[in-house]
């Protein structure tokens, strides 16, 4: 009966809180950018510029509008993919965005794949032998890896495999799309820096919501049923201990995109952060606008996405009990980590 | 932030790992102040003929790429490093406790909206941030440290109000309130003494990311003011010159993780100490240990056995108490047999043992457990059976029902999608349509109304009388020749009560199963069963008709 409005009211729910939220970071970091009081006019056209000439570039750069206009038009700008141009290259921004984002992208999602696969299985395997060696050695890496500062990581895998087996390369890096073998290559040791604190939060996660739920009568349910260890741990623990696991990844989505910035500036990629740290560096606002507008959408989207995929799992999230709403759309901080 | 309450930061330091980490925490504050003062060379006097060197007597931990004296700059370097972490938490402190507090008192506009601004700033990585914020105001420790301040703060806004929320809930807020007390009265006097010990433990984890943040930034040049060291700028540049010193970066990379470790385990110590309560290890619940005479009751004879136990011994504790002393009894086909006893008289451990559910530390120590099947297919001795074996047995030769039964099916998956998993798992020939088709007719013959509709439902969605339905319908999809319900009746009201023992009794009726009644409600008992045994102390003291048991009970308890 209320199989679609249903549905349709938990989808305005899912999208209607990103949007606020989006709204409120694009408008702080803008202000900020308005505020920080880069004066590109006189930094473009130097010291023997003409008050006219001022005047002039800062019409054209817009500058010359009330604040809240500017705002908006960036941010309509920006919806239809234009994101301005840099103050001193005149490339447009969404060009080099375009250019630097793949490689983040591909970079991103196997470091996430890899957090998944690696802290997965440890967790899994850790509930599984709970109290054993491998448990203890689990427990002992993640909370290890939580105060390793994570550019340690990188440089301890560019002096194993770079500098002393000379197997893989220290920096640089191939297009996945021109030579996926050259790619993975370059982007393999990156990518395991960037996953391991994300794989240890999954495996702790994952291991705690294991422990607690192999202890619930469902499992001896299931048991009492005929069903398999194996059919019971896949189908039906996991489904049910995934759900904070993946709240944990979410929060993790931030801490991988700042890791990237360390990343690409260790292993030499030419991605997104680069960019920002160039653009930071003269003091290119748009450039930076830009890198942080694609930053907030790309963790806002895996929002959406970890909770779609929540919602999905988890009948109790779909009858929208306050409780679980919360639980959903509020991902707690497991941690102040970098 | 000094105004940790003493209790718990004393009782912390009772633990030898939170004096440690004290003792490097101090070390380090020791160094912030005067690292300069005390670096055995000058951390900026360069020398070209030691460049890179390897550690010396001279040089304790070598030299860098402009001949400066490792040790003296990582101990230089302490103060910025550490002055930069303290400026982060400190504005994360201060933007985040108060508005977190305000979230709860403001109203529910103030507590949305903050939430969303909440929500926003957690989209940005720090880093990123950092970036963009140095890029807008210009690249200094202050700028970076800020923006790092900022973004610390939805943690201290979350970790206030949850503790503030827990706080408003318990009874002596309340009850504050009531006796007039004035609410910035209760806050003072209640609730800074229950955040506190809270935020002590955030301020020392968060000082542990962020010193690693600013190691980060450091090693982006972001923050730093290039003769003056840093713990993450020295990182920054032994990067530059692996191939020549592959070890170096390791000395500072190691300091921070010392002192972050340090930072983490003594809030780790505050924690635990603050909220830990010795709890007492279970006693075996029915634990009498003293060895025992052979089995009073012999086994009475049944016409066609389905079940039979056999001086049947389960241990607890790890083996280390016995709890069920050679139990003995039969169940035969068409017959329902009551197991009846107070809790801890050894019931409930004969009846897991007996599906091989016995939980981890309990064990079948000796004894046998026999399947009987028709005619001339030989006896499964349930006793040796593995997992595996097991999973052949459970489903389509013994069937079982638990108390509560909602806790026992998945809480997300649909029941009718468990019901056809399991008559899948167990007929593996049969299709997905003609298993859904056979799952509704189970449903329909356990007497469920409206099967189709059930079949969509989720446990927590069906009442307790429908949860043990469905149960029953898994049980018995199988076909199996035993049934065990556990206690399977005992939370439903009355009414329910009887509805589901009266379908009990038509599915021993109509298929022949053999039913074990586990419970300890005799009016079950007497309303349901052939027989019954009665447990005690982990022997079976008394069986027979349930007639004749019945009298004698009644006797004994008056």
């Amino acid at each position: 009966m209320s199989g679609f409005t249903g549905a349709l009211r938990a989808a305005v729910r899912l999208v209607s809180v990103p949007v606020t939220v989006f709204l409120i970071a694009t408008f702080s970091t803008y202000a900020l950018g308005a505020l920080g009081g880069a004066n590109p006019a006189a930094t473009v056209l130097g010291q023997d510029a003409t008050a006219g000439q001022i005047a002039q570039l800062n019409h054209q750069f817009g500058l010359d509008k009330p604040f809240l206009v500017q705002y908006f038009d960036w941010l309509g700008h920006a919806l239809t993919g234009n994101l301005g141009v840099s103050y001193f290259t005149s490339i447009p921004v969404a060009t080099s965005i375009g250019q630097a984002f793949p490689v983040d992208l591909s970079l991103a999602l196997l470091a996430l794949g890899l957090a998944v696969v690696f802290g997965g299985a440890a967790g899994i395997t850790a509930a599984l032998r709970r109290g054993g060696w491998f448990d203890r050695a689990v427990s002992a890496v993640c909370s290890g890896l939580a105060t390793v500062p994570p550019f340690l990581v990188g440089i301890t895998l560019i002096v194993l495999f770079a500098v002393v087996f000379r197997l893989l390369p220290s920096g640089g890096y191939v297009p996945f799309t021109q030579d996926p073998g050259q790619w993975l290559r370059f982007a393999i040791l990156p990518s395991i820096a960037l996953s391991a604190e994300g794989a240890a939060a999954i495996a702790r996660q994952l291991r705690t919501s294991l422990v607690g739920a192999l202890q619930e009568n469902y499992v001896l349910g299931a048991a009492a049923r005929g069903l398999s260890v194996r059919r019971t741990l896949f189908r039906h623990v996991l489904r049910n201990a995934a759900g904070p696991a993946l709240t944990v990844l979410g929060v993790q989505i931030p801490l991988l995109i700042g890791g990237a910035v360390v990343a690409e500036k260790m292993f030499a990629l030419p991605g997104v952060a680069q960019l920002a740290l160039q653009a930071g560096s003269e003091r290119d606002v748009p450039v930076i606008q830009g890198a942080l507008l694609v930053t907030i959408g790309v963790v806002l989207v895996s929002n959406i996405i970890v909770n779609a995929v929540l919602f999905r799992i988890t009948p109790q999230a779909r009858r929208g009990t306050r409780s679980a709403r919360r639980r959903v759309t509020l991902p707690s901080v497991g941690g102040a980590a970098a | 932030m000094s105004a940790r309450r003493p209790g718990a930061f004393r009782r912390a330091l009772r633990l030898t790992s939170a004096r440690i980490a004290l003792g490097i925490i101090l070390l380090i504050v020791v160094l912030a102040f005067f690292g300069g003062v005390l670096a055995p060379q000058n951390p900026l006097a360069q020398n070209t003929n030691v460049v890179l060197q390897g550690p010396s007597s001279h040089h304790w931990l070598g030299t860098d790429y402009l001949g400066r004296d490792v040790l003296s700059r990582l101990m230089a370097g302490t103060g910025r490093s550490v002055a930069g972490a303290l400026e982060a938490v400190g504005i994360g402190l201060l933007l985040g406790v108060l508005p977190g507090l305000a979230s709860l008192w403001l109203g529910r506009t103030y507590e949305w909206i903050s939430l969303r601004i909440v929500d926003a700033f957690m989209t940005l990585p720090y880093v990123v941030f950092a970036v963009a914020v140095t890029g807008f105001f210009g690249n200094s420790l202050i700028a970076a440290m800020t923006a790092v301040g900022v973004l610390i703060s939805p943690l201290y806004f979350r970790v206030t109000r949850a503790a503030a929320l827990g706080l408003t809930r318990t009874q002596y807020v309340e009850a504050a309130e009531l006796f007039g007390s004035s609410r910035r009265r209760v806050l003072r006097t209640h609730l800074w003494s229950k955040i506190l010990p809270t935020l002590a433990v955030t301020t020392a984890q968060a000082l542990a990311s962020a010193l690693l943040i600013v190691s980060s930034l450091a090693f982006l040049g972001l923050g730093v003011e290039p003769p003056l060291p840093t713990w993450g700028e020295l990182l920054s540049s032994d990067l530059d010159y692996l191939a020549q010193q592959p070890w170096a970066p390791l000395f500072p990379g190691l300091l921070i993780m010392l002192v972050a470790g340090a930072l983490n385990a003594f809030a780790d110590a505050i924690r635990d100490t603050g909220t830990t309560q010795v709890v007492a290890a279970d006693p075996a619940e029915d634990a009498s240990a003293e060895a025992d005479e052979p089995i009073a009751v012999g086994i009475a004879p049944v016409a066609q056995p389905v079940l039979r136990v056999e001086g049947l011994r389960v241990t607890v504790n790890g083996g280390g108490t016995e709890a069920v002393h050679g139990v003995s009894f039969e169940v035969g086909r068409g017959e329902i047999v009551g197991l009846v006893g107070e809790s801890g008289s050894g019931k409930s451990l004969t009846c897991r043992a007996v599906t091989g559910l016995l939980a981890p530390g309990c064990a079948l120590s000796s004894g046998t457990v026999e399947l009987l099947g028709e005619d001339e297919t030989p006896p499964v001795d349930l006793a040796a059976l593995d997992r595996a074996a097991w999973n052949k047995v459970r489903g389509p030769r013994i069937g079982i029902v638990f108390q509560d039964p909602a806790s026992y099916l998945n809480p997300s998956i649909p029941v009718g999608k468990q019901l056809v998993e399991t008559i899948r798992v167990h007929d593996k020939t049969l299709s997905r349509t003609a298993a859904r088709q056979r799952a509704i007719e189970l449903f329909a013959s356990v007497g469920l109304r409206d099967a189709e509709t059930v079949y969509r439902q989720y446990p927590h969605e069906l009442s307790g009388g429908m949860a043990q339905r469905v149960l029953i319908a898994i049980a018995i999809s199988g076909d199996p020749d035993l049934l065990i319900a556990d206690e399977a009746t005992s939370a439903l009201d009355v009414l329910v009560q009887a509805e589901v023992l009266d379908l009990l009794r038509g599915l021993v009726r109509d298929r022949g199963l053999a039913l074990l009644l586990v419970t300890h409600d005799l009016a079950v008992v007497a309303e349901l069963c052939d027989r019954v045994l009665v447990c005690d102390r982990g022997r079976i003291v008394e069986q027979g008709p349930v007639a004749n048991v019945w009298s004698e009970l009644v006797g004994a308890e008056s």
